[in-house]
């Protein structure tokens, strides 16, 4: 198994980036993260996260431009406390390569880090992104 | 094998930051104060007080007068609890910040745990040092049942309501029907209610730290110097290099969650207090969460917290991270009561042993070596957070007037 892991701070998708239509996050404000032939886009909702207020995590997920149809799962930890959240977020697929994560909170400002994990047959990849949150 | 791939790290300008930037061309008088943008943004999120405060959707009577003073009238009743003397005030002692000033409570028996204040707990996520309930009147329900305090139950609070005219008239007005047709379980929910929705009104005074907050926020530099100097100094230590604000946030000076900060975890009788972690089993087991029936929020929406939690063993041996308004009167301190003084409590983090810290204790923690004009400060600090409000005849909480003997609006 491979497990590759793909950092990003906040990259903001710019429109018409995807490389199929399912893949398009359709919110210029999406986050994205590549690594090889994987891409997650993602906003949360609210888009605005406020410290001890539960939001969602709306991905598209893809792999070499089409939609992820493996398993993705969604999480969060605060790298330099060495805890993650005291929520389990309920991770659902809308549609293919798309995911919504429900139920996440962050009870601390500070860095946070954003974690997907995508399992498919190719292995497991896990892609990071962190968000400094006030 | 792990290979790093694409490592940018952009970070976000916060909305609290942004907003104190713009401010900051305003306030070019108030640079002598020294706080740095991270710490202005921390002071902002410290306010405004009082919060907007909206009806509790799991508690259908909650900001209803009639159960308001039904809540006021049973909290003060020793009828109430089967083991004679005993009353919700008997604990929650208005005179003493709603706490009791012991180191932990007496009930039947001396309890495991310090009383905590009933102050701001509308705006709490969890009840109790462990957060074995979810809501504020669940957690009212508990002491009644509990054998080592009130050591009552449904039948003995229906016969309370049956026989004083006074609670039947009022209960039965406020269920529009008869209390019988309430069951065993229902009656007790009914009477957490309408408990709550009489603590709910205990929500403290605005304070020398809110006029200062505001103040300097809106470029008043007149009004930010009327703010101590020392409670300034302590101030910039609390949301700078003391970083006690990344737990203690917000308008309540609480995150709403748990940490293990390094207090013993073995009670008096040699046991061991699991916190967070034995809450969380008792919550999940308990009739009266918001993942029940009797939830009155038919969206299901305030049990998010409930239905997502996660159940972790780094839960052992974490509290509840209290507020801190009107701290200075709730002493003793910590869950067991171990800390006398808001002195005491600082130096705690003073000179913490990191041994003590449970091995998933919260990484960031390390001693902060203060030296004594530090330690006045931080107490100076948490002083301005309000002293020991009391009820007016309106019912709200207002400042006690300590000179003069009487409290003023």
């Amino acid at each position: 198994m491979t497990r590759r892991i793909a950092f990003a701070g906040l990259l903001f998708l710019s429109a018409g980036t995807a490389g199929a239509a399912d893949c398009n996050p359709g919110d210029a404000a999406a986050r994205e993260v590549v690594l090889g032939e994987y891409r997650v886009a993602f906003v949360t909702q609210p888009a605005r996260i406020a410290i001890g207020n539960h939001f969602d995590v709306v991905a598209r997920v893809c792999r070499n431009g089409e939609p992820f149809t493996g398993t993705v799962d969604i999480d969060a930890d605060m790298p330099a406390h060495g805890h993650g959240m005291n929520y389990e977020p309920d991770v659902v697929v809308e549609a293919p390569g798309k995911v919504r994560a429900s139920g996440l909170m962050f009870h601390m400002p500070g860095e946070w880090r954003f974690e997907f994990t995508l399992d498919s047959e190719a292995g497991r990849e896990v892609l990071e992104v962190l968000d400094n949150v006030r | 094998m792990i290979s790093l791939a694409v490592i940018v790290r952009a970070r976000r300008i916060c909305l609290g930051i942004g907003l104190a930037l713009v401010v900051s061309s305003a306030c070019a008088g108030l640079d002598a104060m020294g706080f740095t943008d991270v710490e202005r943004a921390f002071i902002q999120s410290h306010g405004p007080w009082p919060p907007t405060a909206e009806p509790d959707p799991g508690n259908r009577f909650s900001g209803d007068a009639r159960a308001i003073d039904l809540g006021r009238r049973l909290f003060a009743d020793e009828r109430l609890a089967r083991t004679r003397g005993l009353s919700c005030d008997h604990c929650h002692r208005p005179d003493r910040g709603f706490s009791d000033g012991l180191v932990v409570g007496a009930g039947r028996r001396p309890l495991e745990r310090n009383t905590p204040t009933l102050f701001n707990l509308r705006f709490n996520r969890w009840y109790g040092w462990d957060g074995a309930a979810d809501s504020l009147w669940a957690q009212s329900i508990r002491p009644i049942v509990a054998d080592a305090e009130m050591n009552a139950d449904a039948a003995w609070v229906r016969a309370l309501f049956e026989a004083d005219r006074r609670y039947r008239d009022s209960v039965t007005s406020l269920l529009g029907g008869p209390i019988d047709a309430l069951d065993d379980d229902d009656l007790l929910a009914f009477t957490g209610k309408v408990l709550a929705a009489f603590q709910e009104t205990l929500v403290t005074p605005r304070t020398a730290f809110d006029e200062f907050r505001d103040a300097y926020l809106a470029g008043d530099a007149a009004g930010a110097r009327r703010y101590p100097p020392a409670a300034r100094r302590g101030l910039k230590l609390f949301t700078g290099e003391g970083r006690c604000s990344l737990c203690h946030f917000g308008p309540a000076f609480t995150n709403g969650e748990f940490a293990n900060i390094g207090i013993a975890h073995r009670t008096s009788d040699g046991g061991v207090d699991r916190g967070r972690l034995a809450g969380m089993r008792q919550l999940r087991e308990s009739d009266f969460n918001l993942a029940g029936p009797f939830n009155d929020d038919a969206t299901g929406a305030n049990a998010v917290s409930t239905r997502r939690l996660k159940f972790r063993h780094s839960a052992f041996g974490e509290f509840r991270v209290p507020g801190l308004r009107s701290v200075a009167a709730t002493a003793p301190y910590m869950h067991n009561g171990s800390l006398a003084t808001l002195r005491d409590v600082v130096l705690h983090y003073s000179e913490l042993d990191m041994d003590r810290l449970h091995v998933h204790g919260e990484a960031i923690l390390r001693p902060l070596r203060l030296d004594d004009e530090q330690v006045d400060d931080l107490v100076a600090f948490l002083e301005s957070l309000g002293g020991a409000p009391v009820i007016s005849e309106a019912g709200q909480m207002i400042e006690r007037q300590e000179d003069e003997g009487h409290a003023r609006e």
